[in-house]
């Protein structure tokens, strides 16, 4: 059933390329359906158990997967977010088909990202979420796409290759037999050895969480990407080193996190201060939610880092959910450019004419800026309240990103949603059909789990104690 | 009847209209609303009447990871003496309002929205009192912070954005950016006071290992630890309670919230939302009990600021904002109380100016109604002829505040003052200057609006019509009465409040020989007959419309452009310096990851047609790797 549910969002796209135009969006969204539920009943049985199995026995790699935990959790969020971006893909995309080829193929990919227990495999499915994406930028794009193509995967490849080199490091200096994480685990390795090997596991992830100052591939390939918001969206969700850092870097290397604790987190809460203020003087509504985003993914840091038990639950919280929110803005921001022709935050009085459109993104803006009762706070005030148990004036200077996040999304909000309409403007149509459930349902998640979180809770926190106590941390 | 009921009561009925508009035609949804409220308020006060003198405490389910005592943290509602008559004002007043807004928002487009926002506020407010927990007062706290910028911004477009004419339009269209700054200025400095909240949560946190408000209170009295970890706690949250409350610093968003409809400024930024830091204290008595400093601070800043907005109140020429800065001072007193440790006294003043305040704001809703929007008191005058019933519920609005007595401002000033007078003389002087000040700045606000000639320019101002009437006359009645619930022992009364509100607070007996107490009373009343009788004669030499200080009354003394300087500009100016960084890193940091990811000799050659078979290669460098596993996995028969 896990193997099913990996592979087949890949099948689906494949199948599309043989399937009559016609039956397209049909047979996509009914695989991304599929691929939810079958992740629905999963999560009913409590999860899958770890499967382990040789595949290239020459190079010790095995294929070993395993959803449950926090990569359960992540996954729903992956199917049930990758379903919402294929009905909105069905309705707003004139011949879809190549484009939900592509957000399928990178579902697979990121929930075998989510369920890999193996270096080597995790690396591979980890590189096969960038060739969608890739894909996407360069066939989607906009005028500035290819700057923005070469730059993200220089950043990428870059980060990839140095994990690599880390990912050989650590089975050579430990001697394991294989690249099993279980097995890795049994053979630590030790010393500076191991400081240096995290070093290079965490370029790929500093790259992908993205920590300041390695974030500058995001503004641009948000910005570029499709006015639909739809790859923006697979984007949000392939920002996946929280998870990396959390399921990987911290049971491996457990000495060199708590050596390099005090610098990753000065740097974490640097870089949620740091998006936030930029996203103030932001003008373009998705290099905004880019910066908006690296300030969550600065925080999601924080959390990771400070090893500390309250903190790394809500950071996997937060990581999980903001790609919910965040993920349905970017769509919301599509559908603004649908009708106006433009992705500017100063249009002005669009909630005069489209009430509806305006009301659900100021409730998932309220999601993204924390206000409690919804989603994002649990992660976030979990996040900062861990944090200063471990250090006090670095959760204050990440705090200070929630005042900066009320400035940046209200002063948007506002330019674009309220005020007036200006003269002659072009009139504002409300949300219509598949457009409600489209923007409904990531809000009436945030709401949820914002309220009740206990079923994501009981995924997340078993699995944080588990790695924190094996680390001996606090 | 369970607590939780109570919230959700509005919550149902915000849903319901938020969702469903068109199912609520006319001013059905109004009704729906002001039905909620009202049920809300029938659960209350059967609680109330059933109420034991053990608190009670409801748990629903897990919310937050960690938090308490080892476990995690849960829903939960408290209720106390202290919750439950806050959650009396709340619904009642609440109703109160709902019922006069039905009439007073009668002609709005946005009807049956206004109603879901208010409903949503009840609900929030119910849910900020009622809380076990500090976090889920924050649920609360923030929500109240949401409902007020929906409700500040109600207007964000101008209340003639379709309107055909140009002139009526542009004017329409600066209204709209100045309601909608005013109300994101007010989201925005409450957020720097809730990050004082949340740093004072996560210090409790590290002091005592949990935010459940009766585990801290029962660990507080066992656990050592340092005073000056307890006095910075309480340091933090006297931040947040001050963004909420607005008080100084954190003062200006409270008068610019004028924006928002009439009944708005009475509910939220008057008889409920604002007087929240003053519950915060109160309700964390027990730790401000173990930290004098803090409280030192409390009682100042309460101080300073109930002169400061007496002191801007005095030459404003706004119907409301004169009341605004009015509500920003009378605040400050209730701080002044609960610093100096006068809890019962604090919340007293709450009570009483619950009623007087939003009759006041009621009252001046009423006003604009019958002037066709008009809110310069320059403009008005005379109106008691016009209006009797709102003249009289309004009079009884200015003797209330004025501390004239037997009216129940009277009684919750008189305590506070003699709370203050036992604390430190300073104090003392202060709050009586301001109770001179705020009775002179009443009076104006009365002469100006209901005596002399009528200067207005619509033909014939109407009466509040019934349902208005209502509400102003039943507020009138408590604002008038209300004070009897607490006549202070010298006085020959039994001080009911103080001892139903000592069971969940304890009540500090201040040592004052009763010689003392009549005097200071008859200093107060003095304060007040004095700045009345001020404003009179001024009304005789018709040089009211003028106040004194001038200028820098009319301009709040400057806070505001003190902030934008010091504040706001260097800020906006901090972002546009740090884009320009980060696009400029952007070229710095990419041009390494070209250097070392290029080989050296290409790098010199790059150009645009480069780019694309760049990043073509590394495409297929990266598809012929997966190819090369994928050949390995079928090679190798695994």
């Amino acid at each position: 059933m896990i193997h099913l549910m990996i592979f087949l969002p890949l099948l689906g796209a494949l199948l599309l390329l043989v399937t009559p135009r016609a039956w397209r969006e049909e047979v996509a969204g009914f695989v991304a359906a599929l691929t939810l539920g079958l992740g629905l009943w999963l999560w009913r049985d409590g999860g899958a158990a770890l499967y382990s199995a040789p595949w290239v026995p020459a190079l010790g790699a095995t294929y070993s997967v395993e959803l449950a935990g926090p990569s359960l959790a992540l996954a729903l969020v992956t199917a049930l977010m990758t379903l919402v971006a294929v009905i909105y893909a069905a309705r707003r995309i004139e011949n879809p088909g190549p484009l939900l080829a592509l957000v399928l193929a990178m579902e697979s990919a990121l929930l075998g990202i989510f369920a890999a227990r193996d270096l080597v495999l995790f690396y591979v499915f980890f590189e096969a979420a960038l060739l969608p994406s890739l894909l996407m930028l360069a066939i989607y794009g906009g005028p500035g796409r290819m700057r923005a193509l070469v730059k993200f995967a220089a950043y990428t490849l870059l980060g990839s290759l140095l994990m690599l080199l880390s990912i050989i490091g650590v089975r050579y200096y430990g001697g394991s037999p294989t690249f099993a994480l279980a097995d890795l685990v049994r053979f630590p390795v030790e010393g500076a050895a191991q400081t240096w090997l995290y070093l290079g596991f965490l370029a790929a992830m500093a790259v992908k969480l993205p920590l300041w100052p390695l974030h500058a591939w995001l503004p641009d390939f948000h910005e570029q990407n499709h006015a639909s918001g739809i790859p923006d969206l697979m984007g949000t969700l392939y920002k996946v080193g929280g998870y990396g850092l959390f399921a990987f870097a911290l049971p491996l290397f457990p000495d060199a996190s708590l050596e390099l604790r005090p610098v990753l987190m000065a740097l974490a809460a640097w870089t949620a201060l740091y998006g936030a203020w930029i996203a103030f003087r932001q003008t373009n509504w998705k290099r905004l939610l880019a910066y908006a985003g690296l300030s969550h993914m600065g925080i999601v840091g924080l959390g990771i880092f400070s090893l500390n038990e309250t903190a790394t639950v809500g950071a996997l919280y937060l990581l999980a959910f903001q790609n919910v929110y965040t993920g349905a803005l970017f769509l919301g921001v599509g559908m603004l450019q649908e009708r106006i022709g433009s992705v500017d935050t100063r249009v002005g009085g669009v909630m005069t004419q489209a009430g509806a459109l305006s009301g659900l993104t100021m409730g998932l803006w309220f999601a993204s800026i924390a206000v409690p009762g919804l989603a994002g706070f649990i992660g976030e005030f979990s996040v900062l309240l861990g944090a200063y148990q471990v250090s006090p004036w670095l959760a204050f200077l990440a705090g200070l990103s929630t005042i900066a996040a009320a400035a940046y999304a209200l002063t948007a909000f506002q330019t674009t949603f309220w005020e007036a309409r200006p003269w002659g403007a072009v009139r504002v149509a409300d949300l219509r059909q598949t457009e409600w459930l489209v923007l409904g349902l990531p809000l009436a998640v945030a709401i949820l789990f914002g309220v009740y979180s206990a079923p994501a809770l009981n995924l997340i926190q078993p699995a944080v104690r588990g790695v924190l106590s094996a680390l001996g941390g606090t | 009847m369970p607590l939780f009921l109570l919230p959700l009561l509005p919550l149902v009925g915000f849903a319901l209209l938020i969702l469903f508009p068109r199912l609520f035609p006319g001013k059905s949804g109004g009704w729906l609303a002001s039905g909620t409220v009202l049920a809300s308020f029938v659960i209350a006060v059967t609680r109330f009447l059933g109420q034991g003198d053990e608190p009670a405490r409801e748990i629903l389910w897990t919310w937050l990871p960690g938090m308490a005592l080892n476990a995690n943290l849960s829903v939960g509602f408290w209720y106390d003496q202290l919750s439950a008559l806050m959650a009396l004002i709340i619904t009642g007043v609440g109703f109160l309002i709902h019922l006069y807004s039905v009439s007073y928002m009668g002609h709005d487009r946005q009807f049956t929205r206004f109603f879901a926002f208010l409903n949503f506020f009840v609900a929030m407010m119910l849910v900020l009192v009622l809380a076990d927990s500090y976090p889920l007062m924050f649920v609360g706290w923030e929500g109240v912070g949401v409902a007020s910028y929906l409700l500040i911004g109600f207007w964000f477009s101008g209340r003639n954005s379709e309107a055909s004419d140009r002139d009526i339009r542009e004017a329409s269209d600066r209204e709209g950016v100045a309601n909608s700054n005013a109300a994101r200025k007010a989201f925005i400095m409450n957020r720097i006071g809730d990050l004082g909240f949340m740093l004072g949560m996560f210090l409790l946190y590290r002091l005592y290992g949990t935010l459940v408000i009766p585990e801290l209170a029962e660990r507080v009295d066992g656990a050592q630890v340092a005073a000056a970890g307890v006095e910075l706690a309480c340091l933090f949250l006297l931040v947040g309670a001050v963004g909420k409350s607005g008080q100084l610093p954190l003062t200006t968003w409270l008068p610019d919230a004028m924006a928002g409809p009439t009944p708005v400024s009475a509910l939220i930024h008057a008889a409920t939302m604002v007087t929240a830091g003053v519950y915060l204290i109160a309700r964390s008595h027990f730790l401000y009990d173990l930290a004098p400093g803090a409280s030192t601070w409390v009682a100042w800043v309460g101080a300073l600021t109930a002169l400061y907005g007496a002191l801007s109140a005095l030459n404003q020429h706004d119907i409301k904002k004169i009341l605004a800065y009015s509500t920003v001072s009378q605040l400050g007193y209730m701080f002044l109380a609960v610093g100096v440790g006068a809890y019962s006294a604090g919340v007293f003043h709450l009570l009483t100016h619950a009623f007087f305040k939003a009759l006041l704001f009621l009252s001046a809703g009423a006003v604009i109604h019958a002037l066709h929007e008009e809110q310069d008191v320059r403009r008005m005058g005379g109106l008691r002829r016009f209006m009797p019933f709102t003249h009289l519920t309004a009079l009884m609005g200015v003797l209330a505040i004025a501390g004239i007595p037997v009216w129940s401002g009277f009684f919750s000033k008189d305590a506070i003052l003699a709370a203050a007078f036992a604390a430190s003389p300073l104090l003392y002087v202060v709050g009586l200057g301001v109770a001179f000040l705020t009775a002179y700045y009443m009076g104006r606000w009365y002469f100006l609006v209901w005596r002399g000639e009528y200067r207005g320019s619509v033909a014939h101002p109407h009466e509040a019509d019934g349902l208005m009437k209502v509400p102003l006359g039943i507020l009138a009645a408590l604002a008038t009465l209300a004070g009897f619930l607490n006549v202070p022992t010298f006085l020959g009364g039994g001080h009911a409040f103080d001892d139903y509100l000592g069971r969940a607070i304890p009540v500090h007996g201040h040592e004052i020989p009763i010689s003392t107490e009549w005097l200071l009373t008859l200093l107060a009343v003095a304060a007040g007959v004095g700045g009345l009788l001020w404003a009179a004669a001024e009304h005789r030499r018709r040089a009211l419309a003028t106040g004194p200080l001038g200028a820098a009354s009319a301009n709040a003394l400057y806070l505001d452009r003190v902030y934008d300087g010091l504040v706001a500009a260097p800020s906006r100016a901090l972002a546009a310096g740090l884009d320009v960084v980060d696009r400029g890193l952007d070229g710095a940091l990419s041009g390494v990851a070209r250097n070392s990811a290029a080989p050296g000799g290409l790098f010199s050659r790059w150009q645009s047609g480069f780019v694309r078979t760049y990043a073509v290669s590394m495409l297929l460098g990266t598809a012929l790797l997966l190819g090369y596993w994928a050949l390995r996995t079928i090679g190798g028969g695994a």
